[in-house]
């Protein structure tokens, strides 16, 4: 008898213990009213042991905008600044651990075909350039030059759509390379120990070009269709819970959007935190509008470019099954923070083929 | 510090440490200036009084007094690395762990009838690799590992893992079957309990089954293990193999010890994993099967006369496991066979005695550490996820399944709590039936592990 109350006892307190994340659950009467105590925010980056990125993002992040805006309502901000990009983003969502989080498109396209309850709230310009760089002393100045040859790929980001996206200008698929999934930093490595025969980079081939290790042998740089877009993604609890807040986060979002695009030199230099310096994202982007590469809006070009990127990702294998594009996108928070702060006519609009209206 | 002493700092550490140096440059035709987080502002640039950067081309003079710190700074961080880092041949990884327990028992032949404190183990590893096959990933590593066991009255050190591997496939592409090949002192494939490591045990006391049928001890010998037909989520980092197997060729007679007869033990598992997405409710799933056949030395004393012989040791189990965010259980059964010698040395009786256990764990968790990529966050301070897993535990094994009266059952309910990436503190409370004994020696254990 002693035995059995022990065991009872016991069991009680273990569910007690597994109870405590039961009661934080809300009821509809509450949400009305109920502010989260904590906004958790994931975003990929500290690529190269810096905690900081790039993009609307890092503006965001690096001067604290999340911080002050939610400071007089008491809502602490938790940033999580993932080595691991898109792969990890994602798998912090399967476990509940990200209200909300800005992810390239094939990240976000594997996260909804994957079945993750989640919503893109915001765009983020398919304006976002790759770089195929080969060792500088590499006799290799053509993509056909790597067939068979060693390719290092972050795989599960943007990089494994563009990097199928580049091949096939030349009839050529992923299976025709020996390809490695390496993180930016990795294959940086593995490029100057001529590890790999070829890297796939972002603005980060700058600092491997001036440091006279790589060389840039194909690009997406003036190829509108191969570029990748991002795109902010809340969690459907958290939009259903807590919808003044998502709209807050999309309106600071916009105001740091605009101010990068008003002010992209000063935006460079936030993003040098990250542990890539300017001198790269001025090579980058510096010729390219600050209204092309922060604009936030789904335009035509950003929609048509997501079914491609959709479509696309299907047939190469990296998702295994598509999507509706349109009932992804939740345009309302948006728009609505694009009339309060009076930006519907601040951002140039793209058509399908990316031409200005 | 003077402006030539922080571009020196600044080049000195572009040369040592490259990659964590980028970003520092700046220009001065981006005037702004940044708050840091907390402080947020979108001022324009230059606006509320922030400082603009001024272009000031270096003079020779700068350059030499940077070229001289430089030598400085290079001659201090040699002769440091010199004096006071230790070297090896190769490329080391030395980790170890603690654990202090407590125990409070109603058996009084524990810790003599007292509850106490004790260092219940203490393990030194030294890993590696010796050779790196950059290409293909086909690398040799080694562990070497020391422990101090339990119960030991004076501080005496025996050699815990000892075992050189070799990927005899590639290892760098996720969607190719991996198979290693490792020879020396390690870990039996068997099971789920036997194969975990003294720092991966869910429960402070392993199951009964795994210690009883000397399943948990290492052994000598040559192990094969691999995988076969991958399942890769490259869009959430995770591979998972519908197929593993080991086999396994041993002496059979434990840890640092010689075979003690001319046979060799055998020993082999096949799982089932469900080769599913990341973000699919099976994944974690896995169905397990193990085999193990080998022989023992028998003997049997009637007055001054011994006679010896050897017989088998042969074990079987099944397992079946899901381990997943947050609940997650495992369920081994294992049964025994082992000959042994009665009657009397002039008309001796070779019989087998069977024996069978089954262990259930049933745990949750709350917390981060299970997240693989979100442990793996950088920030500025020593942050690290907490994870609180209490579990249940249902253990039983019965020596002799022809003999009544002889089983013992033990309920465990445990909380773990893992508080830094190499630390947790493990509380058990285990509730003992033994039919052996009309009273349950029930028992408290805590143990705090502490690691580097």
């Amino acid at each position: 008898m002693k035995t059995i109350l022990r065991i009872q006892l016991m069991t009680m307190l273990l569910l007690g213990i597994m109870g405590i994340n039961l009661v934080h659950a809300a009821t509809p009467a509450q949400a009305a009213v109920k502010k989260p105590s904590v906004i958790r925010f994931g975003i990929p980056g500290a690529s190269y042991g810096k905690p900081f990125t790039s993009g609307v993002g890092g503006i965001v992040h690096a001067k604290g905008l999340f911080e002050e805006e939610f400071r007089k309502d008491g809502i602490a901000v938790e940033w999580s600044l993932f080595k691991g990009a898109g792969p990890a983003v994602n798998e912090s969502f399967a476990n509940n651990l990200l209200d909300f989080a800005l992810l390239g498109d094939v990240a976000f396209i594997i996260n909804k075909s994957g079945g993750l309850k989640t919503r893109l709230i915001a765009g983020g310009a398919p304006a976002g350039n790759s770089y195929l760089a080969v060792p500088s002393d590499s006799s290799i100045t053509s993509v056909t030059q790597l067939k068979g040859k060693k390719v290092a790929i972050f795989k599960g980001t943007v990089y494994s759509l563009v990097f199928n996206r580049i091949v096939a200008r030349y009839g050529l698929t992923e299976k025709d390379f020996k390809v490695y999934n390496l993180d930016p930093a990795a294959a940086a490595a593995a490029l100057k120990s001529k590890d790999i025969d070829a890297g796939l980079f972002g603005s980060d081939v700058f600092t491997l070009t001036t440091q006279g290790v790589g060389k840039i042998i194909d690009s997406t740089k003036n190829d509108k269709t191969s570029k990748y877009a991002t795109g902010v993604l809340v969690t459907e609890k958290f939009a259903a819970e807590y919808p003044d807040i998502t709209k807050r986060i999309v309106k600071v979002w916009l105001q740091a959007a605009k101010w990068g695009a008003d002010n992209k030199d000063a935006a460079f230099q936030v993003w040098t935190k990250s542990g890539i310096p300017l001198s790269a994202f001025k090579k980058d982007y510096g010729t390219d509008p600050g209204k092309q590469i922060f604009t936030p809006l789904f335009d035509e070009f950003y929609v048509t470019h997501l079914k491609d990127a959709v479509h696309a990702s299907k047939e190469k294998g990296i998702i295994r099954k598509e999507f509706d594009v349109d009932k992804f996108i939740d345009s309302k928070y948006l728009d609505a923070a694009l009339n309060e702060l009076k930006q519907e006519d601040y951002w140039d609009k793209f058509d399908a083929k990316g031409n200005k209206k | 510090m003077n402006k030539k002493s922080i571009i020196a700092w600044l080049l000195l550490s572009h040369l040592v440490l490259v990659p964590t140096s980028w970003g520092a440059e700046t220009d001065s035709s981006a005037p702004e200036a940044v708050t840091g987080v907390g402080g947020g502002s979108l001022a324009a640039p230059g606006a509320n009084g922030e400082p603009e950067l001024k272009s000031q081309p270096a003079t020779l003079e700068d350059i030499e007094g940077v070229r001289t710190e430089i030598e400085t700074l290079r001659e201090q961080w040699t002769r440091t690395y010199d004096n006071k880092t230790a070297k090896t041949t190769r490329p080391l990884q030395f980790s170890g762990i603690v654990q202090t327990r407590f125990t409070a028992s109603e058996d009084k032949s524990v810790t003599n009838g007292y509850g106490g404190f004790d260092i219940s183990a203490i393990i030194l590893n030294l890993a590696g690799v010796l050779r790196r096959d950059y290409n293909e990933g086909k690398n040799i590593s080694y562990l070497f590992s020391l422990v101090s066991p339990s119960g030991a009255k004076d501080f005496t050190v025996k050699p815990l893992d000892a075992y050189i591997s070799y990927s005899i496939l590639p290892s760098l592409l996720l969607d190719e079957s991996y198979l290693t090949v490792s020879l020396g002192q390690q870990k039996k494939p068997f099971g789920l309990e036997a194969q975990a490591t003294e720092d991966k045990k869910p429960t402070i006391k392993s199951a009964q089954s795994a210690t009883l049928l000397s399943l948990d001890p290492r052994d000598i010998g040559i192990v094969l293990k691999g995988d076969l037909f991958p399942h890769v989520d490259s869009g959430f980092a995770y591979r998972v193999p519908l197929i593993e197997y080991s086999l396994g060729l041993i002496n059979g007679s434990g840890p640092n010890s010689s075979d003690n007869n001319s046979d060799k033990d055998y020993v082999g598992r096949v799982v089932l994993n469900a080769a599913v997405d990341y973000n699919s409710l099976l994944r974690g799933l896995s169905l397990g099967a193990n085999y193990y056949l080998g022989r023992k030395q028998l003997s049997l004393t009637t007055g001054t006369t011994t006679i010896a012989d050897t017989g088998t040791q042969n074990r079987w189990g099944v397992d079946l496991a899901y381990v997943n965010t947050p609940v997650g259980f495992t369920l081994e059964y294992i049964r025994g066979e082992d000959e042994a010698l009665s009657g009397t040395t002039a008309s001796p009786v070779k019989g087998t005695v069977k024996s069978e256990g089954l262990t259930f764990t049933l745990f949750y968790n709350f917390g981060e550490q299970f997240v693989k990529n979100y442990k793996a966050q950088d920030r500025y301070d020593d942050w690290y996820p907490l994870t609180y897993q209490p579990f249940f535990r249902y253990d039983r094994f019965d020596p002799n399944t022809h003999k009544g009266g002889d089983r013992t059952d033990i309920y465990t309910i445990g909380f773990n709590w893992f508080f830094a990436e190499t630390t947790k503190l493990q509380l058990n409370y285990n509730i003992k039936k033994e039919q052996t004994n009309e009273r349950n020696n029930n028992e408290f254990l805590a143990q705090f592990q502490f690691g580097f």
